[in-house]
């Protein structure tokens, strides 16, 4: 009987022990897989000015599912592909880190749908005229 | 040809010449980037823990050496799902205090000829703001010049403490006390 319980115990605490790590270890949300919100670039980008509470609180931290017009594509210092999607506003947009390099070449002009995890709007500056952009990382090129 | 030039008094002259010889010096003299990158790293006797974060907009006022980064928190990225959790939730709280920002100025612009490629290594002094509380720091910078764009490094430390970042003791031993942060922007745009 005694023998039972100490093994019993033994089971549990191996069961915690590798639920523990597992959540510990668990890596970051897999952004394909993830139910993205499917927004617009242009709303995307009037909602955060016209209601920054209410796009806080419906996208900052969220999934999304962007679709627009690509208005630039550059490297940024880790070589990853920036995406600027036209958000509707001269001098800023929907500022895109992809992931992964998308299967097909993309071109300015083109129209496609970006999906990422958005971390809010950035800093511009009104007195130099530089009005911030609405920030997605994690971004993979729908197909 | 010669007699239109002729009727156009001198003052008049010499005004549109001072005009465009003064709005040739400030045109471009502010560079920025929307994608700078910052990193930080803890090292602990437990474990050690880093972030990036490309989602930095950074200004440099090439003739006064006013400058300034901000920086969205819940675009640092994590290698464990539980840390990028617990350093918005509960460290930064990044719903309540959304961005990091630094405003200063770097101590001697004049020493950085941006005219012609070199390195300079100059201190940049001002506020810095992290969870809500601003402090006084002086970090020093690697301003390099590479084929007229301008580069800036810094690397620098920053005490959990001194912005009221409270780590709770279970995993004080995971998180040093004092981080190590690294900013690095290339400026390609100037205004």
């Amino acid at each position: 009987m005694k023998k039972n319980i100490i093994t019993g115990c033994c089971i549990i605490l191996l069961l915690i022990s590798g639920f523990v790590w597992f959540v510990y270890n668990k890596a970051p949300q897999n952004i394909q897989e993830a139910i993205a919100i499917k927004v617009n670039a242009n709303d995307l980008y009037k909602t955060f000015i016209n209601d920054s509470a209410m796009a806080r609180s419906q996208y900052t931290g969220k999934v999304l599912q962007v679709e627009g017009t690509i208005t630039d594509i550059s490297k940024n210092q880790q070589a990853q592909t920036i995406i600027l999607l036209s958000a509707g506003q001269v001098g800023a947009g929907i500022n895109c880190t992809l992931e992964q390099e998308p299967s097909d070449a993309l071109k300015t002009g083109q129209v496609v749908t970006i999906k990422g995890y958005c971390s809010g709007i950035g800093t511009g500056d009104i007195d130099l005229g530089i009005p911030g952009d609405i920030y997605m990382g994690r971004c993979f090129v729908m197909q | 040809m010669k007699r239109i030039f002729f009727l156009i008094p001198t003052r008049t002259i010499v005004m549109v010449s001072v005009i465009l010889l003064v709005s040739g010096n400030i045109f471009g003299q502010k560079v920025f980037t929307k994608n700078g990158n910052i990193s930080f790293f803890s090292k602990s006797p437990l474990e050690n823990i880093s972030a990036e974060n490309n989602q930095v907009v950074s200004i440099l006022n090439k003739q006064t050496g006013d400058y300034q980064f901000s920086v969205l928190i819940k675009g640092f990225h994590f290698k464990k799902a539980l840390m990028e959790e617990h350093f918005n939730e509960s460290y930064l709280e990044s719903d309540k205090f959304p961005k990091a920002v630094f405003k200063g100025v770097l101590e001697n612009i004049a020493a950085i000829d941006f005219t012609k490629d070199g390195v300079y290594r100059i201190n940049v002094t001002g506020d810095l703001t992290i969870h809500g509380v601003t402090n006084k720091i002086t970090a020093p910078g690697i301003f390099t010049i590479k084929a007229g764009k301008v580069i800036a490094n810094s690397l620098f430390k920053v005490k959990t403490a001194d912005y009221k970042i409270k780590i709770p003791t279970l995993v004080k031993d995971n998180i040093a006390e004092v981080i190590d942060i690294n900013v690095s922007c290339v400026y390609n745009s100037s205004i």
